[in-house]
């Protein structure tokens, strides 16, 4: 099998592509999406709110149960692990 | 022949794959909710305190199995949007499910009393595959070859024709794993459904 891509440690996306890590910088522990020009991560309530917003759409799942599913997802997450 | 030492950070890898391989073989078997972390101990031969250097809690292993799972899904989706073709994303899909049929089984059977964060990663995984299929069939909504529909539409007409035959393999199947019987079908069904008559043609 082939080695295991790294995710971001902050929403758990796989990072395949050199464009998807924070300031295309294959050593970031962040995705593009999580961080700002800086590379620094964004704001807990940002983060927690674009989750929301993929599970709504991808899916077709209410406001409150995606709002529900970030949490529990951003949980898992080392960025936020310590802190919730 | 010369043994070839390894070092203690490998063999603690090794341990750790050992146990989220063994978790996935007795999931698969004896159901999620039943099998124990001792279970896993027991079957991989290793005290009960090791599967918890390695996973403090039994979610902890629940989700490990599910990222292994996960993984191997985005490295063929990975591969497979290289070349965008729909009908390739699907056959990826189903030959990963296939390869996890018994695991898969267990989990969308179980999913409703899993605890909570083992279901944001199951629909989270299945938002991204949601959009890779979507990007790959929009060209073909705007081109006039697809029936133009919302994307939790397509994604969740697509998985509920899969997880119904995945829940009733037992009943709709007599050989298993299901997703490798019926792929072909499942798929020219599925095509069927959301293509146009511009798309027949094609």
């Amino acid at each position: 099998m082939s080695a295991k891509c790294k995710s971001c440690g902050s929403c758990g996306m796989p990072m395949e592509k050199v464009e998807d890590f924070a300031l295309g910088d294959s050593n970031h522990q962040y995705c593009q999406y999580c961080t700002d020009k800086k590379g620094k991560l964004l704001p807990y309530d940002k983060i927690l709110a674009m989750n929301a917003k993929y599970y709504m759409e991808s899916q077709g799942i209410t406001a409150d149960a995606a709002n529900k599913l970030a949490v529990n997802l951003l949980k898992t997450q080392p960025a936020w692990k310590e802190i919730l | 022949m010369k043994k070839v030492a390894i070092t203690r950070q490998e063999q603690k890898e090794l341990t750790r794959s050992g146990l989220i391989q063994t978790a996935t073989r007795l999931f698969a078997k004896n159901g999620i909710a039943n099998t124990a972390t001792a279970d896993v101990a027991k079957a991989q031969k290793v005290s009960h305190g090791t599967v918890f250097v390695h996973f403090p809690t039994r979610e902890d292993l629940i989700l490990a199995v599910i990222d292994e799972f996960a993984t191997k899904l985005s490295q063929e989706f990975g591969n497979c949007m290289q070349q965008s073709d729909l009908r390739k994303l699907l056959v990826f899909h189903l030959e990963v499910l296939a390869e996890y049929e018994d695991f898969y089984h267990r989990l969308i059977s179980e999913l409703a009393h899993l605890p909570p964060k083992v279901q944001s990663m199951v629909f989270m995984l299945n938002a991204a595959i949601s959009w890779k299929l979507y990007e790959s069939a929009k060209p073909l909504m705007e081109s006039g070859h697809l029936k133009k529909m919302s994307q939790p539409f397509l994604f969740n007409t697509w998985i509920a024709l899969v997880q119904y035959h995945v829940m009733n393999r037992e009943l709709l199947s007599d050989k298993l794993p299901i997703l490798k019987e019926k792929k072909n079908e499942m798929i020219d069904h599925f095509i069927n459904l959301i293509q146009t008559q511009k798309g027949e043609r094609k």
